[in-house]
Order: C-alpha cells, then sequence, then structure tokens
C-alpha cells in the first residue's frame, strides 16, 4: 500500500492485494476452489471492518490475519480431520538438484499442522519479516522460529520420502506383529 | 550459536525475512567462517530454501479472479480518510483501548505458549538423538514405567532426560533409554522408552495407541530406522523405540509380557 493509503480505497486493496490473498488462501487450504471463496470473503469481510484499519503500511498483514481466522473458522465448522501421512526418511537437506514437485509441495503442505502450515507459508512467501510473522500470529518470536524449524524440517522430510503407493491406508505405520 | 540456529538465520537472511545487521544474523555469519559442518551444509540449505520459496510463492492465479472479486464485492462510495482515522470524539476510548492492548501484549510475551502436538514421526526421531545431547528432564508431569515394565526394571529419575531437545520443549517428554537381555542375542537390545502426557500427543494418532503393552502392535515407518510400540496407560502415552530389526522389539515385548511365576 502506498503512503497515502489512509485514504485508499477498497478498490486499490482489492488490485493491491488479490494476488498475495489467493495464494496464501490457496496454500493454507490445497484447494483453488475453497481458496477463491476465502479470496472473496476476505475481502468482503475487509470491506466491513475497514475503519477499524488504523495503520495503512500493515494492510498486507490484515488481510493475512482475516484469511487466516476465516480459513481456521471454516475448518472447525467443517470439522475436519488432520490427518499424518507418515511416511519418512531420516531429515537431511535435500540434493541441491533436488527439484521440487508443485502437487508433491502442496501435498506436503496440507500434511502439516496448521501451527507448522501457517508460519512456513508466510515465512517462504517472503512477504513478512520473523517480527511481522510473529505479530500477525500474536506469538513471541521465538516461538514463531521454534515453529518454523520443525516445519521446515517435517517439509523436508516428506518431500524426500518414497512415495507412497496408492490405496494404503491414511497411517503408514505398518503392522507385522 | 549452535550449527542449527547458525542455518536457520543464514536462511532467513537469504530471503530477506532478517537483515545483515541483526544481532543474530552477525553471530551466524560469524560462526559459519569458523564451522566447517556449515560451510558444507549451508550452500545446499540456501539452494533448497531459494527453490522452496519460489515453489510455495508460485500460485497460478485464476484467470478473471480480479475482476469477479472488483463485481461481488460491493464498493463502499467512498473508502476516505475519515474511515481510516480514529474520530475525534473517541480518542480517549482509543488511548484506553491501546493501554490495554499494551499491558496484555506486555503480559503475553511472559506467558508460556503451548507447544504443538508432537507426532510419531517426532517421537521416533528421539532414536537417532544423541543421549548427550539431552537436557534432564524438567516436565510437569510425573513420569513412571508402565505396569508391566516394573516387574523388570528399576526406575532411576536420573536416567529420565528431556525430549525433544530444544529450549522450552524440553519438558514435554520424558525420554529413557533402557536395554534388555533377549535369549539367543550376545548383546542385551537397547531402546528408548517416551512417555508423554495424552494431550501432548497428536489427536489424530491417538487411536494408534494401545490400552495396554501387551495389546500394543510392533510398527515402523517405511523409510525411518527401527520399529516402535505406541500405547497408553492412565493419562499417559507410552512409545517404547527399538533401532534394527523390528522382530526384535517384538521379541522383547513378548518377553517383557509373558506371565511369571510367583516363585
Amino acid at each position: 500500500m502506498a503512503d497515502s493509503g489512509m485514504s485508499e480505497s477498497l478498490f486499490a486493496v482489492i488490485d493491491e492485494h488479490y494476488g498475495l490473498v489467493y495464494r496464501y488462501a490457496s496454500r493454507l487450504s490445497g484447494r483453488q476452489d475453497e481458496a477463491e471463496d476465502l479470496t472473496q470473503q476476505t475481502f468482503l469481510s475487509a470491506r466491513q471492518h475497514l475503519e477499524q484499519l488504523r495503520n495503512a503500511g500493515a494492510v498486507k498483514s490484515w488481510l493475512c490475519t482475516i484469511v487466516r481466522n476465516l480459513y481456521l473458522r471454516s475448518q472447525h465448522q467443517q470439522q475436519r480431520w488432520q490427518e499424518w501421512c507418515d511416511d519418512y526418511h531420516p531429515v537431511t537437506t535435500p540434493d541441491p538438484k533436488f527439484e521440487i514437485d508443485p502437487q508433491e509441495l502442496q501435498a506436503a503442505i496440507d500434511q502439516l499442522p496448521e501451527e507448522f502450515r501457517t508460519p512456513l507459508i508466510l515465512f517462504y512467501f517472503r512477504e513478512f519479516s520473523y517480527k511481522e510473522i510473529a505479530t500477525q500470529l500474536q506469538l513471541p518470536m521465538g516461538t514463531v522460529m521454534s515453529r518454523l524449524s520443525r516445519a521446515k524440517t517435517q517439509l523436508r522430510t516428506l518431500l524426500t520420502s518414497e512415495p507412497v503407493a496408492a490405496g494404503e491406508p491414511v497411517s503408514k505405520a505398518v503392522s507385522i506383529g | 550459536m549452535d550449527c542449527s540456529d547458525t542455518l536457520e538465520w543464514l536462511e532467513a537472511a537469504e530471503l530477506g525475512q532478517a537483515t545483515a545487521a541483526d544481532t543474530e544474523v552477525v553471530q551466524a555469519r560469524q560462526h559459519l567462517t569458523t564451522c566447517p559442518v556449515c560451510q558444507q551444509e549451508w550452500p545446499a540449505r540456501k539452494s533448497w530454501a531459494l527453490q522452496l520459496a519460489a515453489s510455495i510463492s508460485d500460485v497460478p492465479i485464476p484467470s478473471g479472479l480480479r475482476e469477479r472479486l472488483l463485481a461481488d464485492v460491493p464498493m463502499p462510495a467512498a473508502v476516505s480518510t475519515t474511515a481510516v482515522h480514529p474520530r475525534r470524539s473517541s480518542r480517549r476510548w482509543v488511548l484506553m483501548s491501546a493501554l490495554c492492548l499494551t499491558l496484555l501484549v506486555g503480559l503475553l510475551q511472559f506467558w508460556p505458549q503451548p507447544q504443538p502436538p508432537l507426532t510419531l514421526v517426532e517421537l521416533q526421531q528421539g532414536l537417532s538423538v544423541e543421549l548427550a545431547g539431552l537436557p534432564e528432564f524438567r516436565g510437569d508431569f510425573d513420569p513412571h514405567l508402565p505396569a508391566i515394565w516394573a516387574t523388570s526394571f528399576d526406575f532411576d529419575r536420573s536416567f529420565v532426560r528431556g525430549y525433544p531437545p530444544h529450549g522450552m520443549a524440553s519438558g514435554q517428554v520424558a525420554l529413557i533409554p533402557f536395554q534388555y537381555p533377549l535369549a539367543g542375542q550376545p548383546e542385551p537390545v537397547k531402546g528408548r522408552l517416551l512417555i508423554l502426557p495424552r494431550q501432548r500427543f497428536a489427536e489424530s494418532q491417538r487411536t494408534l495407541a494401545t490400552q495396554n503393552f501387551r495389546q500394543a502392535q510392533v510398527q515402523y515407518f517405511r523409510g525411518l530406522p527401527g520399529a516402535f510400540l505406541v500405547w497408553s496407560e492412565d493419562d499417559l502415552i507410552y512409545v517404547c523405540l527399538m533401532p534394527g530389526d523390528p522382530e526384535h522389539l517384538a521379541r522383547f515385548q513378548r518377553s517383557l509380557a509373558a506371565p511369571r511365576s510367583l516363585t
């Protein structure tokens, strides 16, 4: 948002930030249709509460907070079950030549608990500093860093693990006893 | 600053989430100049971080989304400075609110933050962690041996370590190393018993925990070394980890769970 943002119209807010809002919603939800719904609801909510925005420079964080709140509310309403795919290899930094498959990336992000997923997405979007992420999530910076570290480790592990054969149960714990 | 923190801060600086002027970044760069482990690890980590940042940000925007939003979100007649400036009449209220908020934020800084629940994969990694690197257990619950184990093992509190090893989280789980002689094995089998309160265990995996040690099934993760048993007693979750062939853990379980003569 520009310095003259105090008088910026909702039109300009949408125009400038709809891309970020959609990308964030998409990574959080993992679904294109849900991401578009969340994006629309975010701007509807922003329109209703625009008078609450005191700091024009914080509009990006404000919108991302709305997206996350709406997403969490929708998750709660749907009572979705966070399942884990526990098919892991030990953690190492992958070979630099390793290429990230977009579908596998989203599948891996989907498997992270929300506490880990949100800071990870915000971190790799490169839109916010550590401090801004902590403020947005209302957590101390140390907690954000700890969650980020664990999220990155789990993401690396998930992305470098072997693909899971179709038809296997969600929990990959294999009984041999 | 240790190697893990160093790599975190270097990555943050590389991606622009921290600046070269940040104390931690300065310390991380100093560490890098003297640490051969980080010097070896950093190029791959940097490359991975940049690739990941590019990939995560790369979300195609559906065509026409902007137009749909502009059409669907009704525009206020004018969103002007009056909409974003606090009104003069409410200035006192705003000041009071700001003061309360500041106090609340200050209090929250010192309020302990709950740790996210631990998953079996995170617990399984307790098998490969160096015991010497684990702090003494200082958790907020009383770890005790499972009922059946108490007949075969003496419980020595000095052996109980805190896991995971990082900071405030080290009291989340009690980790107890153990060894047990198995018939036909030249050396005792070694393992680790993890104990944690039920609410710290990932909710979606609680169904994997049986009601007692005897009923627990030997399980393993494809790609991870070793095997584990998971069960619950009272309000505690127990995870028994053993490296190597899962059959060793199965034999250990049968041996420990076998009925014993009173004599």
